[in-house]
């Protein structure tokens, strides 16, 4: 049997060295830059390294492409503050609280109109933990249920664009974020449909999980709604329809979001220095794994090993349907135990350009925006699946008394919908392409 | 612990200066969305954005972002997997973390040194942004400086947290 080509077992035991320190618990931002900065000094020497570094963080945080980034965050954390999430279920409610299960179909809803103005998952989760848990508790719905219900919604606030993962992806690939902001807007509303019909079959299945209080619901509060949704129309529809750039559209939104929200009673200066220091961490947590993932990936291009991989994966041929499966399954069981951006920044140097070679009767743009929501979707599952669901533990912390297998239990019916919507988007390429074509096309 | 020390907040410090620094990066980047919008305004009324809005935005979230990496770095909010050891005993977890902790302030001084380096050529240098014709050593020199602050305040972690516990 020929050996390995060296620069192969190079990224090999780049890889393995890099899990290894995951696996001690070592932070991953660190442990991307000590393998990546240690595997390229190998290969290109240390004072090359220095010179690298020299350059690297400046340009990677003075980058306009990725202002983007802490911009919808802020935005996020502005609403997650601004007490948006409260009105938005009391309006869900109203509207369909009065069926059984209606309640917990109003929180998919509101979680759903809270990601249009939300681009973080643990933002979402950890806003209707707190704004809908009691009020669930208070109608009766079972514990594990009713959180494993807010930490799936939670994942709404990435499948409804904007999106911070989605720009991320965006900005690695070189795609378009307004074609992807886009290709993503049917298979998010794809998933509040699966929830809601998730929610319909269990409580039908286990009427004792749904509680039979009566709900409270305003008409009032369909009124105070209304910016917040106009500010997710004007911020996508701006950015879809290029009025402004996504960067743009983030400042706007930003401002917009603040806006309203000074015009709420008890968010003054102290809940726009809590924003402004959620942002920072949330910012500062999402720069360190890019800085880390830029490193390692400038020493797997060192290794030139996703060019060499990427021949031999050629070479053989393999179906693509397969291959796309294949992928998605390895990134369901990783994002089951490691975090889900650093997962996505490590393998997309060798899963993106294989995938986009693929023949799937697609341009290789398509195929590129297809696999990007495609990935979000499965980032989803993984911020719910256990072991490390983050959302579980999100919503875990702060529902404190309701242990953590149980609000995993509540949360399978949610898995099977997700699983339902993937096999949807993997078979049916159209559903994530179709505005993207039309937009194309007009 | 001398009494100046005390005062200044101990091993505290460094935590108090980065959560400083965050909000101020973030004010910073709170006025670049408004500057942005009012660039969008005067696009959408005039036909004329406000020259160099992208710079002025690319400056501003950098350092905010700097801010950021600081604050997130004096929090210990690094994402890591803890599944796989978490049978392990607590104390062991901690000297683990702490090693951890120890490597990453190294780096960071490496990369504030490094950034450094980066602010002395672009002050040598002269280099200026296209548009507006401003210099940019500054920002990479509080670039330099929030990477010193960010392995600093992870040095002082395990000394803030043992004052924490001896009340």
């Amino acid at each position: 049997m020929s050996a390995l080509p060296q620069e192969i077992v190079a990224a090999l035991e780049g890889f393995a060295a890099l899990l290894v320190l995951i696996v001690l618990r070592c932070p991953i931002a660190l442990a991307m830059l000590l393998v990546g900065g240690v595997g390229y000094a190998q290969i290109a020497g240390w004072p090359i390294l220095l010179n690298y570094l020299k350059g690297t963080p400046y340009h990677l945080f003075a980058n306009y492409t990725l202002s983007v980034i802490p911009l919808f965050v802020l935005m996020g954390a502005i609403a997650e503050r601004a007490g948006l999430a409260v009105d938005l279920f009391a309006a869900a409610e109203h509207l369909f609280g009065r069926r059984r299960g209606g309640p917990a179909i109003a929180v998919i809803v509101a979680c759903g109109a809270f990601g249009a103005v939300c681009g973080s998952s643990v933002a979402t989760t950890a806003t209707f933990a707190r704004a809908v848990l009691p009020e669930l508790r208070r109608l009766g719905y079972a514990a594990g249920f009713a959180t494993g219900l807010v930490s799936a919604g939670g994942t709404l606030g990435i499948l409804i664009p904007p999106s911070v993962i989605l720009v991320i992806y965006a900005i690695i690939t070189e795609q378009n974020i307004a074609r992807l902001f886009l290709a993503a807007l049917l298979p998010g509303l794809l998933a509040v449909l699966l929830y809601a019909f998730a929610v319909s079959v269990t409580v039908r299945l286990r009427p004792d999980l749904a509680g039979t209080g009566q709900a409270r619901g305003e008409r009032d509060a369909l009124h105070r709604v209304i910016p917040v949704l106009g500010i997710g129309v004007v911020v996508l529809g701006g950015i879809y329809g290029g009025v402004f750039t996504p960067t743009e559209g983030a400042s706007v939104g930003a401002v917009a979001v603040l806006l309203v929200a000074l015009a709420r009673p008890g968010f003054g200066a102290r809940g726009i220095a809590e924003a402004l220091r959620a942002t920072a961490e949330t910012s500062g947590m999402i720069f360190a794994i890019l800085l880390g993932a830029n490193v390692f990936n400038a020493f797997l291009a060192l290794t030139q090993a996703p060019d060499l991989l990427l021949l031999w994966l050629e070479g053989l041929s393999l179906p693509p349907t397969e291959v796309l499966v294949a992928i998605l399954v390895l990134y369901i069981v990783l994002g089951a135990v490691m975090d889900e951006l650093a997962m996505i920044l490590l393998t997309m140097p060798v899963f993106f350009p294989l995938v986009t070679a693929l023949d799937f009767g697609l341009s290789r743009d398509e195929v590129a925006i297809w696999f990007g929501v495609l990935v979000l979707i499965v980032v989803g599952m993984g911020l719910i699946s256990p072991p490390v669901g983050l959302n579980v533990f999100v919503a875990g912390g702060i529902a404190r008394d309701v242990a953590l297998p149980r609000i995993f239990a509540g949360v399978l019916p949610f898995l099977a919908a997700d699983a339902v919507k993937l096999a949807l988007c993997v078979a049916l390429p159209s559903l994530s392409l179709a505005l993207v074509r039309v937009l194309a096309g007009s | 612990m001398s009494g100046w020390w005390r005062r200044l907040g101990g091993g505290e410090l460094p935590a108090r200066a980065a959560r400083l620094f965050a909000v101020a990066g973030g004010a910073v980047l709170l006025a670049a969305a408004l500057l942005t919008c009012a660039s969008v305004l005067r696009r959408w009324l005039d036909g004329r954005a406000i020259a160099g809005d992208f710079e002025l935005v690319s400056l501003a979230s950098a350092i905010a972002l700097f801010g950021a990496f600081a604050f997130a770095s004096a929090r210990g909010a690094m994402v890591a997997v803890t599944s796989f050891t978490h049978w392990l005993p607590d104390r062991l977890q901690r000297v683990i973390d702490g090693l951890w902790f120890i490597l990453w302030a190294g780096v960071c001084l490496l990369l504030a040194e490094r950034l450094f380096v980066t602010a002395a050529e672009l002050h040598r240098t002269g280099t200026v942004t296209m548009a507006l014709g401003l210099s940019t050593w500054w920002v990479a020199a509080i670039g330099a400086a929030a990477f010193a602050l960010a392995g600093v305040a992870a040095l002082a972690r395990p000394f803030a947290a043992t004052a924490r516990e001896r009340g």
